[in-house]
């Protein structure tokens, strides 16, 4: 069964960052970039995607874990975080090839995106007014880009 | 304390110092932020007569109460000095990132006094302060020392204010950027920069912003944000500012070759419309807007290919129709030039449509422009003018002293048509046919601004008769002054204020759930009504007198020779009449002064003493 | 009888058009002009005439021929009055 993940559409992105605050405030409490699990690029000017954790196959991260401190859930594929077992030694996030796991500074654990699984749509989905960020497996990413280009291309045969 | 951090960093560049001014949630409920914030640091801090070019100007930045937060469009921070081009009150507002890691690093606002020894950049690190040699970067352009600074952190998370070429040459309409296309724009505040010897201010705030009630914060924020995805924003997100071209064109009062005339014939060519459909390449974000109005353009062919930059308005009449360019990519290729050397392109822009009209007029010949054929139109000499005025280099010199100081020197009738009012160059709305805006716009305390006034919306907008002057205009200038003043001080971006139902009210409870502090809609607009007193405060104090509330004399004299708004002009009995009817609803007196009892009802008791009658 | 509508904005780049020519009876008000001119342009319909009421979305109005500004949609033009489908909702 193929996982859902967050995509970010870099057509849509405007790079406002408010992902970055819905996040940290859903999990935190408060607003600060640096405390959230997907993080904005932006490279000026128009270049501008958010990035969060891909649930990966075979995950990198979890399996450069020291300590066994991650795991993947099956069913949602979200990677999970033994808080006893992590020491913040940081190796995920070298493993990890997008940038997407946050080392909290506070606690010294790690924290990666679980698709605000207690909630009904994750925070940064809901709060993105540009509907570029959106939670879909790879075939639904797949089916959204043939059909774009499919009518970009056949504009004339929809309109008739 | 929420949202707030109760903190301004004081820094004094002549002995390398910094220090903690603590402030109470008195004082920040009475202040709140933004402009109003900066404009009270620049009276505490700037002594009366300062040099605005020299130690003791302070350069005031202030943040606001939803700075860092999820409150849309709410990452603003305000900037204000004694300003080099008009000797009064310099505030200006920029936006995006620099102003939310201000907050993150713990500060409501930075005030920068002193002079460097040498050029140098001050990095705010959360709690540290460090004065960092800048030789490497003088000279480099405004976005360039961005990513220089950035690349020697090693850490993206680190954002500057910068000033250009143009600000350490000090002229004096040199702006503030940052976060590579948002500036601070007018007034010269870039020169204030480059006159410290400052030629960054760098930040980084890794701190939490923590709200009173973020659960009903973000349940308020999401409903704005997305009603800001509808039809009261559309004009921002698809064709951004620029649409007013076709529109102020068809009303005749787009200014045209320095406003000589209301209409430009290639007004299609140069329009909102036009720009969409063939150069914008996407519409982006500031920190936290849901809109994204700014239009990022390029230029895909012919000379100018490569010119890439974000399009306004005020940038597009400037240096565009008042200039006479009809070629598109010239305009984009000399904002794109203003925006990388760190010129305000209003000033720049209605500076050389004066000196378009002295070379057409034979006052100003082609050896005086060194070689240069400054005719209207003339897109090329347009941009090569642009390169001369940031370094002041040959006739560059005398025009970066801005239109008003030029035409004195120059004299022989060209102060006719300098089309300023304090010093400062006039923005896109002709008054001749925006008659409330001809109000706004001579009484205004910081000059001509349409974003400060906001009085061109009812003339715009049918709420009276925009042809005419008369005293029922004196109030609506007043009210819209004060709309705009609250929106500068809490602060909001103004492209959102067709998305609430009541802005005092919804304004107070954004204010309230996120500080924690009891704030109602009327004291929001005593709050407002306290920023603007504050701002004419300053002014008279450095020796303001009504006769600096005047228009210059092309908008008295010269009626509009073409179109919808034809055979206008402004007359200077009704102008008298509307100015005194502004005074008398102000409160202030015939003179224009601001009685004892007003401030002390405003509880600005210390201005009482100094400047109230 | 006939009017000449300007468009602008959002209204030029719905209709593909700068001005058009709307018929309306000589008794029409500005709200019948809205009506005439989402029949011929649909696309109008939910971006710039609300659905069901067929009022103009919020920066959008009428002006005559640059000069004055519509009160409101029961306003009846005249013969002759050139109108203006405007957005100004200004600043920048």
């Amino acid at each position: 069964m193929p996982y859902q993940y967050i995509i970010c559409d870099p057509d849509k992105c405007t790079g406002c960052q408010g992902c970055e605050l819905a996040c940290s405030v859903t999990k935190h409490g408060i607003f600060n970039p640096l405390l959230s699990r997907i993080r904005n690029v932006r490279i000026e000017p128009v270049v501008m995607l958010s990035v969060a954790c891909k649930l990966c196959e075979d995950p990198p991260c979890v399996i450069s874990c020291p300590r066994k401190a991650l795991s993947q859930d099956v069913e949602t594929g979200i990677i999970l975080v033994d808080d006893d077992l992590c020491d913040g030694c940081g190796w995920c996030i070298e493993a990890c090839d997008f940038g997407a796991i946050l080392l909290n500074p506070d606690t010294k654990r790690v924290e990666i995106c679980d698709l605000c699984v207690d909630k009904d749509e994750p925070e940064c989905v809901k709060f993105c007014g540009k509907e570029a960020l959106y939670l879909a497996t790879p075939e639904v990413v797949a089916q959204r880009a043939r059909r774009d280009v499919v009518t970009r291309l056949l504009q004339e045969l929809l309109a008739s | 304390m929420f949202a707030y951090t109760g903190k301004i960093l004081h820094v004094d560049l002549t002995n390398q110092t910094a220090r903690i001014q603590r402030v109470d949630e008195d004082f920040l409920k009475k202040y709140v932020g933004g402009v109003s914030l900066a404009a009270r640091l620049a009276y505490d801090n700037t002594p009366k007569g300062a040099d605005p070019l020299g130690p003791e100007n302070a350069l005031c930045f202030a943040t606001s109460a939803f700075g860092g937060t999820i409150v849309p469009v709410g990452n603003k921070y305000g900037v204000a000095a004694k300003s080099p081009l008009t000797g009064f009150l310099g505030d200006c507002l920029s936006t995006s990132y620099f102003a939310a890691v201000i907050k993150r690093a713990g500060y409501d606002g930075i005030v920068i006094k002193g002079k460097a020894e040498k050029p140098t950049y001050v990095f705010v690190d959360d709690d540290v302060v460090q004065f960092k040699d800048a030789a490497h970067l003088w000279g480099m352009e405004t976005f360039q020392t961005e990513e220089a600074i950035r690349g020697e952190m090693g850490d993206e998370g680190v954002r500057s204010c910068t000033i250009g070429p143009a600000g350490e040459a000090l002229v004096l309409f040199a702006n503030i950027t940052n976060d590579r296309g948002r500036q601070a724009g007018r007034c010269g505040l870039g020169a204030v920069m480059g006159s410290k010897l400052l030629k960054a201010i760098a930040v980084r705030g890794s701190k939490p912003v923590e709200v009173a009630d973020a659960e009903a914060l973000c349940a308020m924020s999401l409903e704005l944000a997305q009603t800001a995805q509808g039809t009261k924003t559309e004009k921002y997100r698809t064709l951004g500012t620029p649409a007013n071209v076709l529109t102020l064109n068809r009303m005749g009062v787009l200014p045209t070759r320095n406003f000589q005339e209301g209409v430009f014939e290639a007004a299609e060519k140069v329009s909102g419309e036009y720009m969409h459909e063939h150069y914008t390449d996407k519409a982006v974000a500031c920190a936290g807007c849901p809109i994204a109005c700014e239009q990022v353009v390029s230029v895909k062919d012919g000379v100018y290919k490569g010119a890439r930059t974000s399009v306004d308005y005020e940038s597009l009449f400037a240096l565009g129709t008042s200039c006479g360019l009809d070629y598109f990519p010239g305009i984009i290729k000399a904002i794109e030039l203003c925006d990388r050397l760190g010129m305000d392109t209003m000033s720049c822009g209605v500076t050389i449509s004066w000196a378009m009209e002295c070379f057409e007029k034979g006052i100003l010949t082609k050896e005086d422009f060194d070689g240069l054929e400054l005719y209207f139109g003339n897109h090329e000499a347009e941009a090569a003018l642009v390169e001369k005025i940031a370094h002041r280099e040959g006739i560059g010199d005398l025009l970066a002293e801005g239109v008003k100081r030029a035409s004195e020197k120059v004299g022989q009738g060209s102060e006719h048509f300098a089309m300023h009012v304090k010093g400062l160059e006039f923005a896109g709305y002709d008054p001749r046919g925006c008659q409330t805006f001809a109000l706004g716009a001579a009484v205004g305390t910081r000059g001509p601004c349409h974003n400060r006034s906001l009085a061109y919306e009812a003339d715009t907008h049918g709420e009276v008769d925009r042809f005419s002057g008369g005293p029922e205009k004196g109030q609506i200038a007043k009210d819209k002054e004060e709309f705009a003043a609250l929106l500068d001080t809490l602060m909001l971006c103004k492209f959102i204020r067709g998305c609430f139902k009541d802005l005092y009210e919804e304004a107070a409870q954004l204010y309230t759930l996120t500080t924690g502090i009891e704030m109602t809609a009327e004291e929001l607009k005593e709050v407002a009504e306290r920023c603007w007193n504050l701002k004419k405060a300053f002014n008279i104090r450095e020796g303001w007198t009504k006769d600096d509330d005047w228009l210059p004399p092309r908008f008295l004299e010269d009626p509009i020779p073409a179109g919808t708004s034809k055979g206008y002009v402004v007359k200077p009995d009704d102008l008298r009449v509307m100015i005194d009817a502004y005074y008398e609803a102000r409160g202030w007196t015939p003179e224009g002064l601001i009685p004892q009892e007003k401030l002390i009802a405003l509880g600005l008791e210390d201005l009482a003493q100094e400047i109230g009658v | 009888m006939r009017l000449p509508v300007e468009l602008f904005g959002l209204a030029r780049r719905l209709s593909g058009e700068m001005e058009v020519i709307v018929e309306v009876s000589d008794e029409a008000t500005l709200h019948d002009v809205v009506v005439a001119l989402t029949k011929r342009f649909p696309a109008f319909l939910g971006p710039l005439v609300v659905p069901g009421t067929y009022e103009l979305e919020e920066p959008y109005f009428f002006n005559y021929d640059g000069r004055r500004v519509a009160k409101s949609l029961k306003e009846k033009p005249k013969e002759g009055d050139r109108l203006l489908l405007f957005l100004l909702d200004a600043g920048g």
